[in-house]
C-alpha cells in the first residue's frame, strides 16, 4: 500500500475528526490549527489526484487563509465565551457532540451515494468532501458569532472546492476559488473587527 | 491590450482615484460617478476588434482576453449590460456623500461594478458564479463600517451567496459535462431545482431575503440600496444568460412554473412584510423584495416581451433605489422609528424622496415603476390572469403602506422641533430624483427602448 492509497483510506475519518473538532473546540488558536489541518488534508488529497500546480495552489491558499486568521488572532481578536446559548440555539459541548454524531451519520450516508453524476469523483474524495460540507453546514447553523460562523463557511467551502476540483481541474478555476477563500478570510477578519468595536462601544456606554 | 483588460484597468484606476480623494467625500463621489459614466460610454460605443486611431496611433482592442486557459470576452451581447451597470453606478454613487455613506463607498461601488462586469464577460459563463460570490464578499464589506458596525446582515449575505455559488457551479457542471438534456428528465429536474434555488438566493426571494432584513436596519441605506441593485442585477443577468445558453432549459416548463410561483410569492410576501414593518428602512427593503418578485414574474412568462420588461423594470428601479437610499440616508435615521414621527414636517424633501422611491417600487401610476408593471399585467391577463392579479395585489398593498407612512411622516406632530436646512446640492439631488421618477413614469419611451437593447445580446431568448 503506497502513501497515496493510505491517504485515501484515512482521509474520510480524518475529515470527520478535524471538522468535528471545528465544532467542538472553543479556543481560537485550536480552531485555527484545526482549520490548517483541514487545508493540509484536502491539499494532500488534491495533490494525489490532480496536477501538481493545482494541488500546490490549495496548499498556498491554506497557508494564506490561516496566516490571515493567525494575524488577526495575534492582533487581539478575542475568544467568544464558550458554551453560552445564543439566538435560542443551545451550544453546550454535549449538545454539539450529539449534533456532530448525527451529522456524521448523515455525511456517511450521503458519501455512499451512487448517483451517476458523482461517479467522476473518487470515493475517498467524495466522502471527505461530503463530511466537510455537512460539518460546515452544522457550524453555520449552530454559531451566530462572526468567527465561528465564518469557520463553518470555510469548512463547507473547503469540502466543495475539493469535490469541484475533481470535476473541473482547471488552474483558472483553482485560482478563482482561491480568491474566494481569501476573500472570505479577509471579510471575516474585517467583520469581526467591526463587531468587536461595536461591542466595545456598547460596553463603554 | 484587450478590451476586457482595458475595462478592468480603467475600473481599477477610477476606484483608486476615488479612494485617493477619500478625505473629500463630494470629490470622491464625483470622480467615481464621472469615471463610471465614461466607462459606460466606452463599453457601449468604443470600437472593439476594429482598428481605430488615437493621437495618430493605430490601435486595436481585441474582444477576448485569455487567462490561465479561460477567458473574458467583451462581445456585443455583454456590452449593453455592462454599460447599463456602469451607468447605474454613476447615478447611484454621485449623491452618496449626501447620504452619509463611508468615504470608501464610491470607490468600492466602482470595484463591485467591475467584478459584476467580469461575471458578464467570463467564459464559460457558468464561472460568473465565482465573480458574483466575489461581488457578495465586497458587498458585505460595503455594508459594514465604523459607523454601521453590525455584521449580522453581511454574514448572512456571505453564507447565502456561497450556497448560491455552489449551486450554480454544480448546475453548470451537470449541464456541461454530464450532458443534461430534455431526454434525461431525472438529471434535468435536479439541475432545474438547483438552478431555481440558486436564483432564488441571488434575487433574495423569501426566505432567502434574511440578509436584506438584517442589513436594512443596521447598514447605511444608500450603501444598502447599491448593494441590492448590483447583486440582484448580477443575479438577473446570470439567470437570463443561463436560459439563453441552454435550449432544454427554455423548454423546461418546470423552470418557468417555478419562476412564476417564486416571483408571485416574493411579490406578495415582500408587500405584506413591508406593510407589517415598523422601521422605515425595513419597509424599503421589503418593497425591494416585492419588486424583485415582479421582475421574476416577468422572466417566468418565458416570452421575449417578458424578458424585455424584466430588464426595463430593472432599469426603472435604479432611480427608485437611488431616491429611497438618498431619502433614508439624509433623514439620518439612527434611532428607532418612534423618534422619526412627523419628521416630514421638518425634513419635507427628504421624506418626500423616501415616499416617492417607495411609490415607484410599489408601481404606483405616474411613477417609473408603473409602465413595466402595466405592460406585464396587460400582457399576462389573457393567458395567466392569476399573475396579473398577484401584481395588482402587491401594488395595492404597497401603495397602502406608502399612504400609511405618509400619514405618519406628515400628519403627526413632529417630535423633533428644529427644521433641517438643505444645501442647494441636496435640494438638487432630492428634487431632481423625484422629477426623474415622474418623468420616467409619464414618458417611459424615454428609457425603455434604450434599456431593452440589453436583451439583444440574448439572441436565443429574444430572437
Amino acid at each position: 500500500m503506497d502513501l497515496w492509497e493510505l491517504l485515501g483510506k484515512i482521509a474520510p475519518a480524518a475529515a470527520v475528526v478535524l471538522s468535528g473538532a471545528m465544532v467542538l473546540f472553543e479556543r481560537r488558536g485550536a480552531l485555527i490549527i484545526t482549520l490548517s489541518g483541514l487545508y493540509g488534508l484536502t491539499s494532500a488529497l488534491a495533490l494525489s489526484h490532480l496536477a501538481f500546480a493545482a494541488g500546490i495552489a490549495k496548499v498556498l491558499v491554506g497557508i494564506l487563509v490561516c496566516g490571515i486568521l493567525i494575524l488577526a488572532h495575534v492582533g487581539g481578536a478575542q475568544d467568544t465565551e464558550p458554551g453560552k446559548e445564543r439566538g435560542g440555539i443551545p451550544q453546550g459541548r454535549a449538545f454539539r457532540l450529539v449534533a456532530c454524531l448525527l451529522v456524521g451519520g448523515a455525511g456517511l450516508g450521503m458519501g455512499q451515494t451512487q448517483a451517476a453524476f458523482f461517479a467522476e469523483i473518487p470515493l475517498a474524495i467524495r466522502q471527505t468532501s461530503m463530511y466537510l460540507l455537512v460539518f460546515g453546514l452544522l457550524g453555520l447553523g449552530l454559531f451566530q458569532e462572526t468567527f465561528r460562523h465564518g469557520l463553518g463557511l470555510l469548512t463547507m467551502l473547503i469540502g466543495f472546492d475539493l469535490a469541484y476540483s475533481m470535476l473541473e481541474p482547471s488552474l483558472a478555476i483553482a485560482a478563482l476559488m482561491a480568491t474566494v477563500h481569501l476573500g472570505i478570510a479577509l471579510a471575516l477578519v474585517y467583520l469581526e473587527a467591526m463587531e468587536e468595536q461595536r461591542l466595545g462601544g456598547e460596553t463603554e456606554s | 491590450m484587450s478590451a476586457p483588460a482595458f475595462l478592468f484597468l480603467a475600473t481599477l484606476a477610477v476606484a483608486a482615484l476615488s479612494a485617493w480623494n477619500w478625505s473629500k467625500p463630494p470629490r470622491a463621489a464625483a470622480l467615481a460617478a464621472a469615471g463610471s459614466l465614461a466607462l459606460a460610454a466606452w463599453a457601449l460605443f468604443s470600437p472593439i476588434d476594429a482598428p481605430f486611431s488615437v493621437i495618430g496611433l493605430a490601435v486595436k482592442l481585441p474582444a477576448r482576453w485569455s487567462l490561465l486557459g479561460r477567458g473574458f470576452v467583451l462581445d456585443e451581447g455583454a456590452r449593453p449590460m455592462i454599460a447599463f451597470l456602469y451607468l447605474a453606478t454613476a447615478f447611484l454613487t454621485a449623491p452618496s456623500f449626501l447620504a452619509g455613506t463611508t468615504r470608501a463607498a464610491p470607490a468600492l461601488a466602482v470595484m463591485l461594478t467591475g467584478i459584476v462586469a467580469a461575471s458578464l464577460m467570463v467564459t464559460p459563463f457558468v464561472y460568473a458564479a465565482l465573480f458574483i460570490e466575489l461581488a457578495a464578499l465586497g458587498s458585505g464589506m460595503m455594508l459594514v463600517s465604523r459607523g454601521y458596525p453590525s455584521s449580522a446582515g453581511a454574514l448572512r449575505l456571505l453564507s447565502l451567496y456561497t450556497f448560491a455559488m455552489m449551486g450554480m457551479l454544480a448546475t453548470g457542471w451537470l449541464l456541461d459535462r454530464v450532458g443534461v438534456t430534455a431526454s434525461t428528465p431525472e438529471l434535468a429536474n435536479v439541475a432545474t431545482m438547483l438552478l431555481i434555488l440558486s436564483f432564488a438566493i441571488l434575487m433574495a426571494v423569501p426566505p432567502f431575503h434574511l440578509w436584506i432584513s438584517a442589513a436594512a436596519q443596521r447598514a447605511n441605506p444608500h450603501s444598502m440600496a447599491f448593494v441590492i441593485f448590483i447583486l440582484q442585477s448580477a443575479g438577473l443577468f446570470f439567470a437570463l444568460r443561463f436560459l439563453d445558453g441552454f435550449p432544454w432549459l427554455r423548454m423546461a416548463t418546470l423552470a418557468y412554473q417555478a419562476l412564476l410561483w417564486t416571483g408571485a410569492a416574493a411579490a406578495i410576501a415582500g408587500a405584506l412584510m413591508a406593510m407589517a414593518a415598523e422601521d422605515m428602512r425595513q419597509v424599503g427593503a421589503f418593497a425591494l423584495v416585492s419588486d424583485a418578485g415582479v421582475i421574476l414574474l416577468a422572466v417566468g412568462t418565458g416570452e421575449p416581451a417578458g424578458y424585455r420588461l424584466a430588464l426595463g423594470m430593472l432599469a426603472a428601479r435604479v432611480v427608485a433605489l437611488g431616491l429611497l437610499g438618498l431619502g433614508l440616508g439624509s433623514l439620518g435615521i439612527s434611532q428607532p422609528w418612534g423618534s422619526m414621527q412627523g419628521s416630514g414636517k421638518t425634513m419635507p424633501l427628504q421624506a418626500a424622496a423616501f415616499l416617492a422611491g417607495l411609490l415607484s417600487l410599489a408601481g404606483f401610476p405616474l411613477s417609473a415603476g408603473f409602465p413595466g408593471r402595466w405592460s406585464l399585467m396587460s400582457g399576462l391577463h389573457g393567458a395567466m390572469p392569476w399573475t396579473s392579479w398577484t401584481i395588482l395585489t402587491a401594488m395595492t398593498l404597497l401603495t397602502g403602506t406608502v399612504i400609511s407612512w405618509a400619514r405618519r411622516l406628515f400628519a403627526v406632530p413632529a417630535e423633533r422641533a428644529s427644521p433641517t436646512r438643505l444645501t442647494r446640492l441636496e435640494q438638487l439631488f432630492l428634487g431632481g430624483g423625484i422629477f426623474l421618477l415622474l418623468l420616467l413614469g409619464i414618458f417611459p419611451q424615454l428609457v425603455y427602448p434604450w434599456v431593452v437593447e440589453m436583451a439583444n445580446g440574448l439572441s436565443n431568448l429574444v430572437p
